[in-house]
Order: C-alpha cells, then structure tokens, then sequence
C-alpha cells in the first residue's frame, strides 16, 4: 500500500508546445498574429506591390479611393499615391517599433537587473535615475532630445528607446528583486556561482517572460510616439511615415477625409495587433483556472 | 497595539524632501542636454538678426554669460532656479516664468478633467467587467479597451473634429474661449466645459483603457483572496462584498499607476493642445521646439516635473490612506 | 459516547464534481459525515484529498460552476442547506455556521480594523445599535483572551500578531454563538506554543457554547489533541471514520495506518558515543543584526538582533537539530554557516579551515565541503534547467568535466531512488519529495563534509516526509555525513537528530543530546515547546505497513 514517493509521472510535453496551444485557444490572439502577418507582408511586399518612391507623384492630387485603378486608395494634395505610403509606412512603423523597443528594454534590463538583483545603495542610485525620468514627461523630453539631436530617423529610434526604457526596468527589478528570494538562487551561490551567472544564467530566464509580454506595449507605445512626432511635422522627412500622412491629411480634412482616416486606420490595426498578441501572450503564460 | 493615527503630514513632507535629489538629477540633466545642442541662445538671436559682427556676438556671449565654463553656468543656472528665475525667453520677450504661468492653468484643467474622467469610467467599467468575467459584457468591455488603447489621440481628436465641429457642428474646433465672446459667470464656464470636452476625450480614452484593464486584473486578483472568502462566510452579499471588501484593495495598483503614469498623461497634452489650439504647456512645448526656444523648453521640463512631483506625492497620499500597511512614521 | 448527542450536522452521499481534465473527475464522492452538539470531528487527510472542499460545499462556498455538489445533501439541524436560496444561504453564514481559515495573516482584510470585521458579522446578521455591537464585540475579544481588547478593537490586522489574529478569527466566528463551526487548519500556520493555545481556547470555548465543530487538519499530534471523532480522507474518498481512541490507536485501513506509522514517535535516538569523532563544523561566537534601513528621509526603524553569541560544534557523522520557532534565528544560523549571509562577527570554520573571512576564490573551494538543502521543494530548483544539469552544475564550477559531472548526476539519481529518466525532465514535472529528493542530489554532488538542511521537510505531505528523513538518515550513515538539521519541528527532530540546540529570540537556551534534553529539559522555554507539542499524550501505536 505504501507508495513509494520516487514513481515519475508521464513525461510533460515541451513548454513552448503547451505555450503555443494556450495562445492558438484565445481567438483575439490569433486574430492579432494575423493583423500583425498582414502589417509584415505590407513592409515586406512594398516594393513588389507599390514600386517606386512613395513620395512622388503618382495621380491627380486628392483622387477618392475605389476611383481610378492606378491609385486604388486615392491619393494626398500632393498627389502622392495614399496605397503606396500605407505600404512604405509600414516599414518604417515596424522597424521603429522593433529597434525602439530593443533599445527600451536592454537598458531596462540591464538597469533593473543590476537594481533588483544587489538591492541597496546600487538599487537607491539606479531607482532615483529611473524616477527621474519618469518625472520628465516622455513626449517632452522627447521633442527635446529631437529638438536638440535633429530628426533623422536614427535619432527619433534611439530617443524613443531612451524615452521608453523606465517601465521595462521597474517591471525587470520587481522580477528580480522577487526571484532574488527565491531559494534556487540560494542555492545557485551556495554552489560558488558567480553573481554576473546568476543574473544572467539562473535568473533572467525566469524573469523574461512577462517582459517579452511587456515589450508588446513597448512596442506599440513606441510605434504610437512616432507617428505622433511625424504628425507634428518633426518626423524624418525623407520617409513616408503613417504618422506624417495622418498630419499632412488634417489640412484637407474637411474635403478629403480619406487622406487622414487611411493612416489612422494603418496605425491603429497595428498596435491593435500587438496588444493582441501580448494579451494572448499573457494569458497562455499566466493561465487562470476560471476559464 | 495603538490607535493608528496618520501623522499625514509629517509623511508628505518626507516624500517631498525625497524628491529633492530627483528634481536636482533632472535640472543638472536637462541643462547639460540643451548644452548638447548645437548653437546657442546667441547663436539663434544673431540668426533671426539675420547675422551680426562677431564683436557684438561676443559682448553678448558675456552677456549671458555662455563664455563661462558649464559648470559654471549650471551653478548659475541651478541658483536662479532656486530663486524661481527660469531665465528670458526672447521668443515671447518675457520671462519664461511669466509665461508659463499664463498657461498652466489651462493645462491643468486639461489634465484634471481628462484624468478624473479616465479613473471614474476606468475603474468602473473595469470592476463591472470584474464581476461578470468571461461573460459577453466582458469580452465586449475588454475588446473595446483594447481598440481604445490602440487609438492614435491625434487620429481620434481628427476624427472628432470631423464629426462633432465639422459635420455636426455641436463642438468648437479649438482653442479655449470662444474668441471675442467675453461671456462671464456660468455662461464663460459653460463656454470653456464646451471647448474642453474633445481634448478631455482624447486625451482621456487610452488611460480609461488602461485603468479599466488594471482595476479588472486587480478586482479579479482581490476576489480571490482569503479575506473576501472571510467575509462571504460572515454571510455578506455580493454588493457589500464589492463595496466594503474588494474595491478599495482592488483600488491599490490603479492608483500606483496613476502617480506613475501622470508625466506621461502630461507629455500627451502636448499633441491634443497643439491639435485643439488650447493655449498650455503642451503647446508652447512644441512652439518651442519650432522656434528653439531652448529657455522656454527647459522652464517647460521643470514646470512639469515639479507639477509630476506634487501629484506623486498626492497619491502616494492616498495610497497611505487606502492602505494602512503603509507606515507613516 | 456519540450516540446521546444531537446531530447538528449531516453530510449524507455527498458528491463535488470537478472540471473536466482534472486528475479525477469527483473531489469527494460517497461522503458522509455527521458532527454533533458538543463535539469535535476531525476530517484528516494529505494536500489533494478534498478535505478543504467538503468544507466548502457545506458553507456553500463552492468555486461553482466549475466545482459543484453533484449528488447527495447536506443538512445543519435539520435543514437542508442545498436547497435554500442564496439569500436564506447568506442568513446562515457566519450566524449558524462559522468558518475559521488557515492564514490569519490573509483571512483578515487589511484595510478594515479588527473592530470594524466583527462588527461586521453583527450588523449583518443582528438589529442591534452601534453602542451594543461595540460592547458584544469587546466582550468577545475578552473572552478569546486578547490583551487589552479595547485598543485591539481600533487596531488593524497588521498591526497584531498571527496568534492574535487567530484569535480574533475565533472571536469572529463566535460571536453570535453559531451551531457549528468549521475550522480548516486552523493552527497550521502558527507556531507550537501559539498552536497549543489556540487549540486549548477552541475546546473551551466549544464546551462552554456546546458548538460543533469540523475541525480539519494533516497533523495526526493535532488530531490527538482535540478530537471526538475522526474521518480520514484518501484522494476523496473516505477510507475510515471512527472514535477518536480506536482510529488513533487502533486504525484498521492501510492508509489510515499509513499515515498513522508516518507521525514521528516523541522517543529520540539513544545517545551516540560522539567524541572520538573529529570536529568538522565549528561556529563560535557568530552575531547578526539586521540593520535598521535607511536614514532620515525614509525614517527610522529598529534594529534586529536575528543571532547574538552562537557557539556550537558538529562532529562528523552527527546529526545536530537546530530547533526553535519563527523569529528565533535558526533559519539566520543556516544562512550564515553556508555564508549566504554575512555574519557581523564570530567564527566558523570547516575542518579548521575560516569560511567566515574566506576570500571569494577560497570560498568558492570551502563551498564543496558545505552544501544545503533548502525549505521549498518548488523554489530551489530553477525551473528552467533540467535535473541533470541542476546536480551536476556545482562539479562543473569547480572543474570537473562536464561528461565526467553529468554521468556522476546520473548515478546520484539511483542514490536519491529516482529512476534514471528523471534526469532529462525539468523540476515542475516533479513531485513535492521528489523535487526534494533533486534537491538532495545537488547537494550530494559535492561530495560535501557538511549539508545543512533548512526545513527540508516542512513543505511536505507526511508519508512523503517520513521517505524524506529515512533516506537522509540513510546517506548520512552510509557516506559519514553531518548534518546540520534546522526545523520547527521537535517530532522531527527527535527522530532524526542526535544532539539539539533550542533557541529563542536568536540564542541558545538550551543544548545537549536530543536524548536527554527531550527526557529532562532544563530550561523552561524548552519545558514550554515540549509541552506544546501537539499529541504529546499519545504515543502512536507501532504499526507493520505493508
């Protein structure tokens, strides 16, 4: 009768497999994963589908949408083919959307880590940085740093992700300073494991989930940061950006709607998608039991 | 064991001293970030002048002291801050203190307006989806947060526009009064609510969609906890147990994320006041950068972060009130 | 003896479905249960048995729909309390049938004074004004016996201690003089001494009102302390159910016996002749305080003192308990001894070697000598790595091949009885004494002088403890180990340990062969844990288990 405690159980199917079905369950998830399929295609394609420069003109200035062939989607004051700047703008949402965020969450990473994992004076220093940051509002320091650094497309990357980074890091130290306690660590150190592999090796593994969750709305803030600069005319020129054509669109707004809402729409099925894909992210790592 | 009274002010006064080496990081910083720029105070007087001899360009080098060292002139920078001196905006010709002061005004009624709007809506359609999860309600609730969430503020505030100015005409399509109506009493209040109802919907949704998320989270979170089972065998109703139980813990991390979101809530002002023409610190902030005024920019960072630190000292205050765990000694 | 009484509750055929793609498809099933005026009913069981459920079903307080009664009824003095409506349900709760919870930290809501939740059960369920509920409310606090109710009526929860707390969940319950209460682990998050009182006041205050109660618990000590009755719970069904006496000393089901041969006897080991074995763990004079944080802008708080003037010695192949309740140092002594904490000052040396002022690379050499076990089976695995990889990752850092280091955690697997296919698995595919078990392994790697286990045990069902202790008395016999053995548990330490030091408020009061110091305790806080153990009367009956 006494059951030895040493019987394994069948073994457990491997976790990014369990992962994958809770996500393919949760309908919104999937329907993000598509939008977002789409937006990739759209950068991708944009040469096959609408070659040649976005910014030239391609039609009668303010053509409707559905009325001439060559412009499916109508076309800007400018003339400026509208089908062709959503493709183009593509490309530019998600590179910046993706630097960005690499950008915002290695430096609040690093910094979270660091704070989390040695606590005290090195976590008092770190944290007053962070809180000083948060206190600028995001969006003026933002303009500042443009204002000061110029409008090129690398600058607006890099000061997004420098304007983007507080969150992740509070979120990483929070993880940190939890998994700190945890025993496996303990452990870790009373096997002589040196503190730079127990951050790196034994922790961050543990603590990575929720911050790739979290760099979904990194993501789609940065992406949203963007379009807002270019809507205020201090993004980079020399490319088409959704954001620029929503601005541009608002001087004919009266006349030629579909110059402004086409690009708006572009933006929001965008970061619709990864708010989508977080969400569903989420809840395949944190399944509740009511469901 | 003794009666807990909240030497709240005692507590406030500390978190501000706190946030005294936090404000001196963000002065020290940004002067040193505008010193990153290129070109100068002089160098942009001297551009809009349209050139000038380079005699002249030096007395006025001295004049403003730009020929010190930096850190001379973040010591001097630091100690007129001290004295409230944010320096000379020679766009407006006027001191940049008096300039903002115009103006804070309206963007605090922005804010307060928008905000208020956001946690009332927030917090209860989030704990309303609470109780009914996995429901039609709250799947119809939670999507809706999602696209609200996605929302360009621009893109809605064009959409408004179009709709309530343009088309409807039931709205005025900016600035804060009507101009040249000089209304007094309820008739300039009632004036002013007008021209605030679309920037306020703007600026208010994605954080309505924000605290709605977090006060669902959280409600479901606090409803799983031992004492709500407690009070459910002390035979309380479902009402009492929301009322007296559940939502003022479920209230902690929304109002966390209020302090913290507050700056960025404020850096939102500067595209809905640019849109709406409302005369703020959002758009004198993007005036600035078109014209550098580089003074004004930083009066702007300071104002803001001093506004940011008061209202997080606010809800620390009220995080102290709503838990009593908080030690205030 | 049961027969006279009245029944106040009746538990008949009871079923609770669980949702589909559970372990199993029934919590409980063919469950029947009664419990009389005046009488103490223990439902016994491990973690998984559905014990907690059936407590649940009866205050209806079901996570339903998904967990739900299926078949059977449920009757308080008669009534039939499946049949009435939510409402009337609400009109029970808390008035005819209490409920007290295990974690009187949890149980209580923070943000309410403990006045304010008592007042709460009689505004609900009373007409009386403010100045009478006041008054009931400060009667009762007096008779659970709190110091000074007055200002514990105005006092929050955190600003109490746990038994306290639980003493307050007992006046809550009590308060309007309910029927039936049921206690679900009700002492299990508190220590011996807190537990002994705790368990003394829910006896005396259930004869004085002739109250009911369902008391539910894993501790057989505790079930032979306060039960009438007994009924054991095996993965929901009910194997056994009897008076208190014939399960305690007589059970007949194999599981009932089981778990029953599981409970460690209070008789300790004869004392070992020791001293010709060489000292290998030495700590003299070790102090730590926990400094107060932060200077005047974060405010002041006072120091603690977690280990003052600590002196022990541990020879080889002994077992040394280090024995004490919450807040008395011993888990700090653990910590410091393996230097996952810095001592303030004193002395700890292996085989004469300091660990204390080691250097980082001598202390990297020291650690092989001093392994550890930790508390939480589920913490102290990292879940990302496989079982391999986790024992044989201290050889690795110290240089041994990682071919030569992963065939070693292979064969340390047979050591510890786990099958050699456990070794590719990650830890969350384990159980609670399995993991342990991994645990054990790791620290075996090693090849250590000392492992000092914190607690190993104490996260454990208590057959699989009972395999725990067996195996790491076993390896210390085989591989002449010492062992330092933290616990809050004298049970377990008199079974397992050879020597005992107590300890209390971070200093030894008192030390000396488990033997005699269980036998003849000279000072009186060890007199007052001794006392405090829960069944001390009862000496479980030496059983043949299958």
């Amino acid at each position: 009768m006494s059951i030895p405690d040493t019987i394994l159980t069948p073994p457990a199917p491997p976790r990014s497999l369990v992962l994958w079905r809770r996500f393919r369950r949760n309908r919104a998830a999937v329907l993000g994963l598509a939008l977002f399929i789409i937006v990739v295609l759209m950068a991708a394609l944009a040469d096959v589908v609408t070659p040649g420069d976005p910014l030239r003109l391609a039609g009668t200035p303010l053509t409707a949408p559905l009325s001439v062939a060559e412009n499916p989607w109508g076309t800007d004051q400018l003339g400026r083919d509208i089908m062709s700047g959503i493709f183009h703008g593509a490309r530019i949402s998600l590179a910046i959307g993706v630097v960005a965020t690499i950008i915002s969450i290695a430096i609040g990473i690093v910094i979270g880590a660091v704070a989390g994992y040695f606590g005290g004076r090195v976590d008092g220093a770190l944290m007053r940085v962070t809180e000083a940051f948060q206190t600028i509002p995001s969006f003026v320091l933002l303009l500042t740093l443009v204002a000061i650094f110029g409008s090129s497309i690398e600058n607006i990357v890099i000061a997004i992700g420098v304007v983007s980074w507080t969150a992740p890091a509070r979120m990483v130290r929070a993880e940190f300073m939890s998994l700190r306690k945890r025993e496996f660590v303990d452990a870790a150190r009373n096997l002589g494991v040196s503190d730079i592999s127990i951050i790196f090796r034994e922790i961050l593994p543990n603590a990575l989930p929720p911050v790739i969750v979290f760099a979904s709305v990194v993501m789609a803030t940065a992406i949203l940061m963007e379009s807002a600069l270019a809507f205020l005319g201090l993004g980079d020129p020399n490319y088409a950006s959704w954001g620029n054509m929503i601005g541009q669109g608002r001087a004919v707004l009266r006349t030629a709607w579909f110059c402004s809402v086409i690009p708006g729409m572009a933006i929001l099925l965008t970061v619709l998608s990864f708010s989508l894909m977080g969400e569903g992210l989420n809840d395949a790592l944190n399944p509740r039991q009511k469901k | 064991m003794s009666i807990h009274i909240p030497p709240l002010l005692t507590y406030a006064l500390r978190r501000i001293l706190q946030a005294i080496p936090i404000m001196l990081l963000i002065m020290v910083g940004s002067f040193l970030l505008i010193k990153m720029a290129p070109g100068d105070t002089v160098d942009a007087l001297v551009g809009d002048m349209g050139g000038a001899d380079p005699a002249f360009v030096a007395r006025l080098r001295a004049e403003y002291g730009l020929d010190e060292s930096v850190f001379v002139q973040l010591w001097r920078y630091l100690m007129k801050l001290a004295q409230l001196d944010f320096g000379w905006s020679y766009v407006y010709e006027q001191p940049v203190l008096t300039v903002l002061m115009a103006r804070l005004g309206n963007t605090m009624l922005l804010m307060v307006a928008s905000l208020t709007v956001a946690f009332v809506f927030g917090i209860t359609l989030g704990a309303f989806a609470a109780r009914r999860a996995y429901s039609l309600t709250d799947n119809v609730i939670s999507t809706l947060g999602l696209v609200f969430y996605a929302m360009p503020s621009f893109f809605l505030s064009l959409l408004m526009i179009l709709v309530f100015s343009v088309k409807l005409g039931w709205l005025p399509v900016g600035g804060i009064r009507t101009i040249g109506a000089f209304k007094t009493g309820w008739a300039d209040v009632i004036d002013v609510a007008r021209h605030l109802v679309m920037p306020t919907a703007a600026l208010s949704l994605i954080y309505l969609a924000f605290y709605m998320r977090l006060m669902r989270t959280s409600v479901l979170e606090v409803m799983d906890l031992d004492f709500v089972r407690t009070a459910r065998a002390k035979g309380a109703g479902d009402f009492r147990l929301m009322v007296h139980h559940v939502m003022r813990n479920a209230l902690l991390p929304v109002v966390t994320l209020l302090g913290l979101q507050f700056s960025t809530v404020l850096g939102g002002s500067v595209v809905i006041e640019t849109i709406f023409s409302l005369p703020g610190l959002g758009q004198l902030a993007y005036t600035s950068v078109i014209k550098r005024d580089l003074n004004m920019l930083m009066g702007i960072v300071a104002l803001s972060s001093v506004i940011v630190v008061i209202v997080n000292v606010l809800t620390d205050l009220v995080y102290a009130w709503l838990d009593p765990r908080i030690e205030l000694k | 003896m049961t027969g006279e009484r009245k029944t106040i509750l009746d538990i008949r055929d009871l079923q609770i479905s669980l949702p589909a793609g559970g372990d199993r498809p029934h919590a409980l099933w063919d469950f029947n249960l009664t419990v009389g005026e005046g009488e103490i009913v223990c439902l016994v069981g491990e973690s998984g048995s559905g014990k907690s459920l059936a407590a649940s079903a009866a205050m209806r307080l079901l996570p339903e729909p998904h967990v739900h009664v299926s078949k059977g009824s449920i009757s308080l003095d008669g009534t039939d309390l499946l049949s009435l409506s939510e409402r009337q349900m609400r009109d029970v709760r808390g008035d005819r049938i209490a409920m007290i919870f295990q974690e009187p930290m949890t149980a209580l809501n923070p943000q309410k004074t403990v006045g304010w939740q008592i007042d709460e059960v009689l505004r609900l369920h009373t007409r009386l004004n403010k100045a009478e509920r006041k008054a009931r409310a400060i009667e009762i606090l007096t008779d659970v016996h709190i110091p000074d109710p007055a200002s514990a009526y105005n006092a929050y929860p955190h600003q109490i201690s746990g038994g306290q707390r639980q003493r307050v969940m007992i006046a809550m319950a009590l308060v309007l003089k309910p029927r039936l209460i049921i206690a679900d682990e009700p002492t299990t998050a508190l220590d011996v001494t807190t537990q002994k009182q705790i368990l003394k006041l829910i006896k005396e205050l259930q004869q004085l009102h002739g109250t009911g109660i369902l008391f539910i618990t894993h501790d057989f000590g505790v079930v032979a302390e306060i039960a009438d009755r007994i009924a054991v719970l095996s993965l929901g069904e009910l194997v056994e159910q009897g008076p208190a006496d014939q399960i305690l000393n007589n059970p007949q089901h194999p599981y009932t016996r089981k778990l029953i041969a599981a409970v460690p006897a209070l008789t300790p080991p004869p004392e070992k002749a020791m001293s010709k074995e060489p000292v290998v763990l030495e700590a003299k004079a070790l102090r730590k305080t926990f400094a107060a944080r932060g200077g005047f802008l974060s405010g002041k708080r006072n120091p603690v003192i977690a280990v003052k003037d600590l002196t022990f010695e541990l020879r080889r192949g002994e077992t040394l308990g280090v024995v004490g309740e919450s807040g008395s140092g011993k888990t700090t002594v653990s910590r410091i001894v393996t230097r996952l904490l810095e001592a303030d000052s004193g002395e700890v040396s292996i085989d004469g070697r300091d660990i204390i002022s080691a250097s980082k690379a001598e202390l990297r050499a020291l650690r092989k000598d001093i392994q550890m076990v930790f508390q939480d089976p589920m913490a102290s695995l990292n879940p990302r790595r496989r079982v391999v990889e986790l024992i044989a990752q201290g050889p690795i850092i110290q240089g041994v091949p990682r071919e030569t280091a992963y065939a070693r955690a292979r064969e340390l697997l047979s050591l510890v009885e786990l099958p050699a296919a456990a070794a590719n698995r990650y830890p969350h595919e384990f159980s609670g004494g399995q993991r342990q078990r991994i645990g054990i392994a790791r620290a075996l790697a090693m090849e250590p002088r000392v492992i000092v286990a914190d607690e190993p045990v104490s996260a454990l069902d208590v057959s699989v403890q009972a395999q725990v202790l067996r195996l790491l008395a076993d390896l210390r016999d085989r591989l002449h180990l010492s062992l330092l053995f933290v616990t809050h548990d004298l049970r377990v330490a008199a079974q397992l340990c050879d020597k005992v030091i107590v300890m209390s408020k971070g200093e030894i009061v008192e030390a000396g062969p488990t033997a005699r110091v269980f036998a003849d305790p000279q000072h009186p806080y060890t007199r007052s844990l001794l006392d405090s153990i829960p069944g001390r009367g009862w000496e479980p009956p030496v059983l043949s288990v299958a």
